[in-house]
Parts: structure tokens; sequence; C-alpha cells
């Protein structure tokens, strides 16, 4: 809705100096051509995915298929453990994501207050971590002796928090304007209220940026399901999708079919499947960062 | 800010404190554990298991629960509860045998998990690495000596095949050396092409760069373009050292794929074999005239086997065995009357010819110090390296999942289908991967129809396979080789395209290699072959 | 537009004034609230991040699991005396330095170009369905991009040098020549990131207040000033705090990307800390070489980030910590 009021403040403006327009025309191509760039890669693994074993081996480029086939598809479906593994992804991407944005939320709008003694210190403790991890054993040991193996909480918790985002979102709390947070204490609100009913709805942008790169993050995780998800029911989707290629790679040394044959598309089947999904969650969040962006910029 | 900074300062400590308390609680739970698996009568610390052990407690009574954690063959069905080869095996030996199959055989989860101290009761892990090394020089896996006598198909292993691997006499585990006494890596030509050309397959050097040369500039495939060449394969291991052009130094007369012996019976790298000069010259000719894939570095299989079914290259360097048909057949995707031929390496001048390594690698399984049943757990290895597990868990049980007509096995495949089994014949989800694979054991199934052609493959491909010089691997070799194998890869790549000359560049890279440690090994190998020539 | 930006500097939120050296307790209990709310965040970095570091002692010692971490015997700095003596470790020490500042001062000025022109953009619609495309690369693996790569910067083949030999130049081999290889790497790597990244500019620009460039109109100011002396202040802040952590971050030089393209013709410049430490065998269970590689990365990169916070701290600007 807003957007579209933008555009019709646009629309009814002034005219524009020729050197402004043929900005706008240079910027709609420059720009074009660069999402073009990034756009063959993705439909590079589209086409192939798609793709007969020979329609995929017979160009190096790949625009259109010159045979169609469901082949890589239909092996990977054919898979019982393909819905539960969709099923853990979704509720590690849902979950995890949703308790990150408590946590960060929170400490990030603590932190945010530059009055607040020892804010700067636990700023310091939070980042030291980016730099300073203890590795893969003792990691191993923690989630051991916590409980989590083969919990989807292992998934999680480990990765509560993301000090990047933390940083990211404490950050655009700082450059909020203070009379809103004031204005609403003297009121009588509780730090909680002026957090969720004040804070949090006018910095949406920056919440449903960290809420994607957190979401991203848990959707491609497959690490730690290898490290402490022994039973393969509780495989996320990322796991199962590569270790159905790896299963037919693996198909050199050992038993089974050769279903090496299905080769490359079959492999491109998987890639798409696996970022479909959150690619299509996209839009949702751009909504976000891209509402109320134009205002202005556009007049020039 | 500044004026606060006596309370500032007291409160971070206190906030320091309280996560120092916290970090201080999980590095001390952590330690405990570790240290009580040393114990040997404490509890194991498999304590991922123990959940479904008290499930399944009731129903097994008094049977230990043998845990295996293995890398094992993660192209294999998943066992469900209840499998019938896992009930037969827990029936035969009296034990709960739970297995864990690492996804996509990752040996670093593996590592981690014995590393900290999450032991199983038997493990599986990448043999001649430094993890496993680790675990014997620190006690986490257990010698098998006394356990020998009552498993006798154990015993066979390791004495006959696995003499070396004894460590001061003391046996850590069953290794499995993958590619040990067989290979199946040859070079696959285009048939249709040297028909077309009118060659027969290269027998020697010469008639190798004359086919690679015709490939490339005689339009092979007939379609009027330049658009072929010779040969690809795949870029040099860092792991094992192996070059795409092996060949060539074998044919030159390098006899051994680990070393050389030089004249006075002392052993040397294999670039300080009188070989290794006019081989070089032989490759770099190859190179310069354009014959080779130019983007041969870059490859892994499946590039090189694209380039090969695109109908770029007229040869490759491949693996054969169950790859047969498949290469086969995708090439004939795009041409239709293609078809593929192989046979043995190219010979030099005096008829010497080798093209793949024995190999040195492969896994072990081992009985950790933390297991409580050790004699099951050995009994359990016994097993399946005995006559009656090999049966089990490749053909099943004879009534069930197979029936024997007079000689040949018939498959019962829906009953298969309800275990672990891979279909068409093929075997269990616990056959391959840890002890054996189907290359070494020979087998494929009788119902396959490409048997006869996979067979001759192998027979070939081993008749092209270079020997060692020391079977085993060095503590020295495990911690660095690779790196060696790097300066050795980096100056054969150099010396390729030209960036250093072929003389030169071998006599720079003799210093370097002994220079970083290569001095060390050769040391260490030396008083191996020593001990081995004397056993 | 000045002033705005101070007062949101002084922010007095915290209750109490704790200047009269009340003690931290009462300071404490006074903000109880805000401290609750730090709780959930402490725990997870003590429990997940400050136990584990404990174990960065494994760079020190002989480690043993049997005996654990803290029970392995001290091995001092031997460790470390082998990584640094390896011939090898200072050319892959260079090569990471100037592969991630090639990086640096190409690929973190981009995302920032790309989000200014995206906010030129007239339609609305156009513009979202190229930021929804250029985010895509993101998505697709280094090891799936790595093989795309190959195909179209093959010398056998490939589009883009069909295109250079078709325009009459010779075939250039991107990935096997020395001297193109880092260039490549740092090219694709901007091109497979940068949409990702101008996300968290977007989301700094919408946060702007339309009033300003109102204002600023008004004022008779253009499309270049409004961008130099609006836009662009009002997400300097943001800027300066990726800046720092891409700072803290100099010693990743990008291990997935370089594992999946190099090979022994290109390790003279393009063999990272990571790879060749990972050649050597990480992968074989040599934790303390692993964990001491990490530990000397960690610090490299804990100066660079201190020095880089400092400085802007100096410059007037908030920092991350």
């Amino acid at each position: 809705m807003m957007a579209r009021t933008e555009r019709t403040k646009a629309s009814s403006h002034i005219r524009e100096s020729l050197g402004s327009r043929i900005f706008n025309v240079v910027n709609v191509l420059l720009l074009g051509f660069i999402a073009f760039t990034t756009f063959y890669p993705f439909w590079d693994c589209f086409v192939v995915s798609f793709s007969s074993l020979k329609g995929y081996l017979a160009t190096s480029v790949h625009l259109w298929p010159s045979e169609w086939s469901l082949e890589g598809y239909r092996y990977m479906v054919s898979s019982a453990e393909l819905w539960s593994s969709y099923a853990n992804s979704i509720i590690i991407t849902v979950g995890g994501t949703a308790i990150n944005m408590i946590i960060t939320i929170m400490a990030a709008y603590v932190l945010s207050k530059r009055n607040l003694k020892g804010h700067r210190v636990l700023m310091f403790l939070a980042v030291f971590t980016m730099m300073f991890s203890g590795g893969i054993i003792p990691t191993y040991m923690v989630v051991k002796d916590v409980g989590l193996m083969n919990s989807l909480w292992a998934m999680i918790l480990p990765t509560a928090v993301n000090t990047y985002n933390l940083i990211i979102l404490r950050n655009f709390f700082l450059d909020l304007p203070a009379e809103l947070e004031e204005a609403a204490l003297l009121d009588g609100c509780t730090e909680a209220g002026v957090l969720f009913r004040i804070m949090l709805p006018i910095s949406k942008p920056a919440v449903t940026t960290v809420t994607l790169f957190y979401a991203v993050d848990h959707w491609n995780d497959f690490f730690s399901a290898i490290m402490y998800i022994n039973k393969k029911q509780q495989w996320p989707l990322q796991l199962f999708l590569r270790s159905m290629l790896f299963q037919n790679d693996a198909a050199y040394a050992s038993g089974g079919e050769s279903l090496f044959l299905l080769g490359q598309p079959m492999k491109m089947a998987a890639v798409m499947m696996a970022i479909i999904p959150i690619m299509c969650a996209y839009p949702f969040f751009q909504r976000y960062f891209t509402a109320g962006m134009t205002v202005g910029a556009v007049k020039g | 800010m500044k004026k606060n900074t006596g309370t500032t300062r007291k409160l971070a400590s206190a906030l320091l404190a309280a996560v120092m308390l916290i970090s201080a609680a999980g590095c001390g739970s952590a330690a405990p554990q570790t240290t009580e698996a040393t114990g040997g009568d404490a509890q194991p610390a498999a304590a991922a298991g123990t959940e479904q052990e008290a499930d399944t407690a009731a129903k097994t009574d008094e049977r230990p629960t043998i845990r295996w954690l293995t890398t094992g063959d993660a192209a294999a069905k998943a066992i469900e509860d209840g499998d019938r080869i896992v009930e037969a095996i827990n029936e035969r030996l009296g034990i709960d045998l739970q297995v864990e199959i690492v996804p996509e055989a990752n040996t670093e989860k593996v590592n981690v998990a014995m590393a900290s101290g999450d032991f199983p009761d038997i493990v599986t892990g990448a043999y001649g690495t430094s993890a496993t090394q680790s675990w014997i020089q620190n006690g986490m896996v257990i010698p098998l000596n006394d356990y020998l006598d009552d498993n006798a198909a154990l015993k066979e292993w390791l004495e006959q095949d696995y003499p070396w691997s004894a460590v001061d006499g003391a046996y850590y585990g069953a290794p499995f050396i993958a590619q040990y006494n067989v290979a199946n890596t040859l070079i696959v030509f285009r048939q249709d092409w040297l028909d077309n050309l009118g060659l027969e397959y290269p027998q020697t050097l010469e008639e190798m760069k004359e086919v690679l040369i015709r490939f490339t500039t005689d339009d092979p495939d007939g379609d009027g373009k330049d658009n072929t060449y010779g040969f690809t394969a795949e870029g040099p291991s860092s792991t094992t050292g192996a070059t795409p052009f092996d060949w060539v130094f074998h044919a030159y007369g390098l006899e051994h794929g680990d070393y050389a012996l030089n004249e006075a019976g002392e052993i040397i790298p294999t670039f300080d074999d009188p070989s290794f000069v006019p081989a070089m010259n032989y490759i770099k000719e190859l190179w310069d005239l354009g014959v080779i894939d130019s983007e041969l570095m870059l490859n892994d299989t499946s590039k090189k086997e694209e380039k090969f079914y695109q109908g770029k290259a007229g040869a490759m360097q491949a693996a054969l065995f169950r790859h047969v048909s498949r290469h086969e057949s995708s090439l004939q995707e795009l041409f239709p009357e293609a078809s593929i031929c192989y046979d043995l390496a190219p010979a030099g001048e005096n008829g010497k010819r080798g093209l793949s390594r024995q190999g040195k690698d492969g896994f072990m399984t081992c009985v950790t110090a933390a297991c409580e049943h050790p004699d099951k757990a050995a009994a359990f290895i016994n097993f399946m390296l005995s006559e009656e597990g090999i049966e089990l868990v490749r053909l099943g049980i004879e009534g069930v999942h197979y029936t024997k007509d007079g000689d040949t096995i018939v498959y019962n495949e829906e009953e298969r289908e309800k275990d672990a089994f891979a279909p068409n014949g093929w075997a269990h989800a616990l056959a391959w991967g840890s002890f054996f694979w189907p290359l070494e054991s020979g087998y494929i199934p009788l119902t396959d129809p490409n048997r006869e052609r996979a067979l001759e493959t192998v027979e070939l491909a081993t008749k092209c396979q270079v020997p060692n010089l020391v079977k085993q691997k060095t503590p020295a070799e495990i911690s660095d080789k690779s790196a060696l194998n790097d300066i050795f890869i980096q100056y054969f790549s150099d010396m390729l395209q030209g960036k250093i000359g072929i003389e030169e560049g071998q006599k720079k890279l003799d210093a370097e290699w002994r220079a970083n440690g290569g001095d060390a090994v050769l040391e260490e190998v030396t008083a191996a072959y020593r001990a081995q020539e004397t056993q | 537009m000045k002033d705005k930006k101070y007062t949101k500097k002084e922010r007095k939120m915290v209750s109490g004034s704790a200047n009269g050296g009340s003690g931290a307790l009462r300071y404490l209990w006074k903000n109880k609230y805000l401290y609750l709310m730090l709780v959930p965040a402490l725990i997870y970095y003590g429990v997940f991040c400050y136990a584990p570091m404990g174990g960065l002692v494994i760079a020190f010692k002989s480690f043993n699991p049997m005996k654990g971490i803290l029970g392995s015997p001290w091995a001092g700095f031997a460790t470390f005396r082998k990584l640094f003596s390896m011939g090898k470790f200072y050319q892959v020490f260079w090569n990471t330095i100037r592969i991630s500042l090639i990086r640096l001062v190409f690929g973190f000025p981009f995302p920032i170009i790309i989000a200014l022109l995206l906010n030129e953009l007239r339609s609305v619609r156009v513009k979202r369905v190229i930021q929804t495309v250029i985010y895509i690369p993101n998505f697709i693996s280094w090891v799936i991009l790595g093989g795309i790569l190959t195909s179209i910067l093959s010398t056998d083949g490939g589009v883009i040098n069909g295109l250079l030999t078709s325009l009459g130049a010779k075939p250039v081999g991107f990935l096997t020549d020395e001297r193109f290889f880092v260039p490549t790497m740092v090219v694709s790597m901007i091109w497979k990131t940068f949409g990702w990244n101008t996300i968290i500019y977007l989301a700094a620009m919408t946060g702007i207040d339309p009033q300003l460039y109102e204002a600023a109109t008004v004022d008779g100011a253009g499309r270049w000033q409004k961008l130099w002396h609006i836009t662009l202040p009002c997400i300097r802040s943001i800027i300066v705090v990726v800046l720092i952590t891409r700072i803290g971050s100099l010693m990743q030089a990008g291990f997935e990307q370089i594992f999946v393209l190099y090979h022994p013709g290109v390790y003279g410049t393009a063999d990272i800390i990571d790879t060749y430490v990972y050649r050597i065998g990480l992968q074989d269970g040599k934790f303390e070489l692993a964990t001491a590689v990490g530990l000397f990365k960690s610090v490299v990169n804990f100066i660079l980030l201190v020095i880089a916070n400092r400085t802007a701290r100096m410059a007037g600007e908030e920092g991350i910590f």
C-alpha cells in the first residue's frame, strides 16, 4: 500500500532534468545487466534439473532443456525421508529463528542503552566470541553434556545468538530517536512494553533483515546435523539432499544400482529442492525493506 | 561515562564472574566424563545410545549392547529396527548390536566423537591418518591379541594380510586397505574414433603419442571441426601424490608406487629415480602438443567424465569395474554408435608398464577402551570377517532372502526389500565400507548383465597395478606426507606448464622436499623397509 | 537534520543516575528488568561460547582424549613452532592477507553502491525484481557454483572466452592462469554475495525519515546532493559497523570458494591458510594443529578488529563495542 502511494507521488511530480533522465535509463540498464548475470547460474541449475542426461551433455550453455526429464526429481522424491526432512527443516528454521529473535531482540535493546553500566563490556564479550571460539571438540562436548545429542535442539540452541546479527540490530536501535522511548517511559510503560510496543514496530526493516539472516542460516545448516544427529528420521533437508547425492557418488565404491547415470541433472534437482522453499519465503521479508524506501529519493 | 568507572568496573566484574561460572561449569562437566572413560570399569561414555538401550533392554534381556560407530557404506539403505540381518547377528553372538553409520561417511564426525571422549564400543575410522594413530598412541583402543585365539577369522585376517599393522606386536584393530591387491583403473579409449582413423589400442608410449596426436588433429569424430583432443584425467591428488600420468613414469621404469630403490639399494623418492626426467620430458611433449586436456588440473571425476561423454576427449583415465557399462551408456547418450575399449597401460621401451599404485589408505575397525565386553566386540569383528558373516551380509538368510538352485543363487527381492538390502542382488547395508568393498571382494551379483566385462577390467587393471616398497604408512608419513606430496605436485605442475625447466625443477624439488621433512620420512621408511625385508 | 542526529545520541532511559556511588547491586536492582532481558543471551554465551573456549588450550597441549582437555600434558608452543617453521606458512599467510584485502577494497563498497543505485530506481516493481534476482547466487553453494563457473570460464567452449575470441582477443585461462586466478576469485566472490549484502543497507535506508528528503527538495537539493547529504549519512553507522566486522575477519579469505576452484597450478598465489592447513591434514584429525591455526587467525583478527573499532570511535562513530 505504501508503495502504491509512493508511485503516484513519483509520477505526479515535476519534470526531471535531462541528466537525471539519462541517469534513470542507464541505471535500469546497468542494474538489469547485473541482475541478469546473477540470474544465470540459477537458471542454469534450473534448466539442468529438468534435463535428461543427454540434454545436459549436448550443450555447455543451458538456456532451455533440450530434452526434458523429471528423473532427477523423481529420484529425490522416491525416498521416504524426504518429507520428514522437510518437516525437520521447517521446525528447525521456524522454531530456531523464533528463539534467535527473542534472545537477540532483548539483548540488542538492552545493549543499545548508552547509559547502561557495562554495556560496552558486554558488547565486547559478545564480539570476542566472533573472533575466538573453542573449536569443534569442546563444542561437541558441551552439546553432549547439555544433553542435546540426537535432538533437534542441537541444531537450534548452539547457534541461539549470532553476534553479527546482534550488532546489526543493536546498531539499528541505537539510531532510533530517543524521544520515543523517553515519552513512553514517562507514560508509565515498562521496559518490556517500550521494547515490544514502541521499538519493534518502528524497527520492522531491521528486525525483518535479521530474521531473514537467521532463517537462512538455519535452513542451510547441515554440519551440526552431521555432528549431533545420528537418526536419519531427524535429518534436516540439506543433509538429506546431500546424502542422496553422496549416496549416488558413493555408488562408485559399493553396492546399489548405477544411479550415477542421472549425474548432473539429479544434483541440480537437489539444489533446486533446497533453495526454492527459502527463495519463496523471501518476498514476505522483502516487503519490509522496500516499503517506504523510495520516498524522497525518487524526487530529484 | 568516565566518572562512573568505579561502578562500571564492579558491575562488569560481577557479570564476568557470572559468565565465568557458567563457563567453568561447562568445562568441568566435560572433563570428568572423559576421565571416567579411562577407568575401564567405569560407565562407558556411550551417552547417545542410552535411551534406545533402555527401550530394548527388556526385549533382549541380559544381552550386552555393542554400539558400533562407522563410516561404513554411506550409499546403503538405512537399517530399520528389527532388521533381520542385525537380529540374526544378535542371536548368533548374544549381543544387542546398534550400528551408527555416519552421514556422508564423514570421518571427521568419528574423529570428533572419539576425541571428545564419546566412545562407542567398536569404532571404524580412516586408517593411515593422524586420528587412528592417536587412538593407538593414547590408549583409546585396545589390543586384540588376547582375543585372537578364539577368533580364527580375525587372526587369519591380521596375520596373513596385515602383519605389518601390529604396533610393537600388538594388533589394535582390523585394518582394511582399499585397493591393496586389486585395482580398477585403466585408460579408456573411444573404439569408434580408433576405427575411424584406422588405429589400434596403443600398446607402447610411442603408439600412445601417435594416437593422441591424431585424435587431436585428424578429426576423429568426422564432424569437420577442430574440436577434439587426446587425453583427459583428474588432477593430481595431494593425499596419495598420484598424478594423471603415472603410467608414463612406470613405463619409463619406475618399479614401485611409493618410493624407488637406487643402485645402492637405498630408498629414494620417486622423482630421484632415473625414470623421472625422461618421463617428464615425454609428458611435457604431450602437453606442449596440445593433445592433453589443458584444464586437466581443474577436473574432478564428473568433469572429466563429462568431457569424454561429450566427445571432446578420446581417452580418459578412469575407474572401471562396475562403471564399464555406465561409461559406455553415458557416451552413447550423444553418440549412439560409439563404444569404448580398454587394455593394459602402454609399455615403455623395455616393455615395462604400470598404472595405479597399490593402496596404502583404508579403514580400521577397533574396540575402544570404554567397551565393557571386549570379548563380544572382538567376536563381532571376527564374525564380520568370517565366511558365515560374509555370506549373511551379502546374500542374507537362506530360505528367506535367497534360495539355492544347485549352485546358482536365486534372490528373493521382495524379502530383501524388507531389510536393508540394496536391489538387484546387491548386499546388505553392513556388507561394505568397514571390512570390504565389492572391488576387493570381486563381488558382483551373478544376475548382473555386465558381470563378465566388469571382472575383466579388474583383471587388466590389477595387472597394471604397481606394488609399494613399504606396505604401511609410517608415523612421519602420516604426519607429513601430504605436505610433501604438495611440494611434489606443485613442481610437477610448474614443470608441465613450463614455469621451470625439468632438470632444474627436479633438483630444486629434491632439495625442497628433503628439507621439509622428506629426509626424516626417508629415514623412517628405510627402517620399516629393512624390518619388512628381514621378516 | 544535524540537530536531530544529536538528540539521538542523548539517550537517558536508564533509571537511577548511579553517579552517587550507590553500589553495583543497587544499580543492578534498579535496572533489574533490563538486566533480566540479558539473561538468555548471557546463558547462551556462557554455555555455548565461553565454556567451549576453554578448549583453546588444546593448542598448547599434547591432546590425549583419554585424559580430557584439562588432563592432557602441556606441550607449550610446540604446535605453533611447527606451524611457523613450515616454509609455506608465510606464503599462504601473505596470500590470505592479499586476497582478503583485495576483496575488502572492491567487495565492501560494491553492495553499498548497488544499494544506492537500487534506491534511485523509479519503478518499485523493477526494483523488487532486481533485488530478488541479485540475491539468488547467495543460495547456491560454491560446490555447485564452482561447476558452473568452470564451464562458463573454460577456454574450451566457455561462454566468456567465446565472447572474447569473437571480439578478436585471445582466450583467457581465468582459472588456469596464475595471473588471472585471484582476480577471478575476487570478482566471482563479489558477484555471489553482493546482492545479499545490499539487504542490510536497504533496510537502513528504509529507516530514513522521508521528511528529510522533502525538506531537501523544498530547499532545491538535487538528486546527487540528497544522496550525498541525506542517504549516505543516514546509513553511515551501519556502513561503519559492517566495515569493522569485515576488517575483523580479514584472515578469512573464502575457504570454500578457493577450495572448490583452486589447483596446484595456482598454489603460488591462491593457496591460503585454510586450504593449506586443510591439505596438510586437518581432515584427518590433527586437532592440536587445527586449534593452533584457529587461535593464530583469531588473534590476528582480534587485533585488527580492536584497531578498527578504536579508530571508528576516535572518528566519532559508535563502533561495535
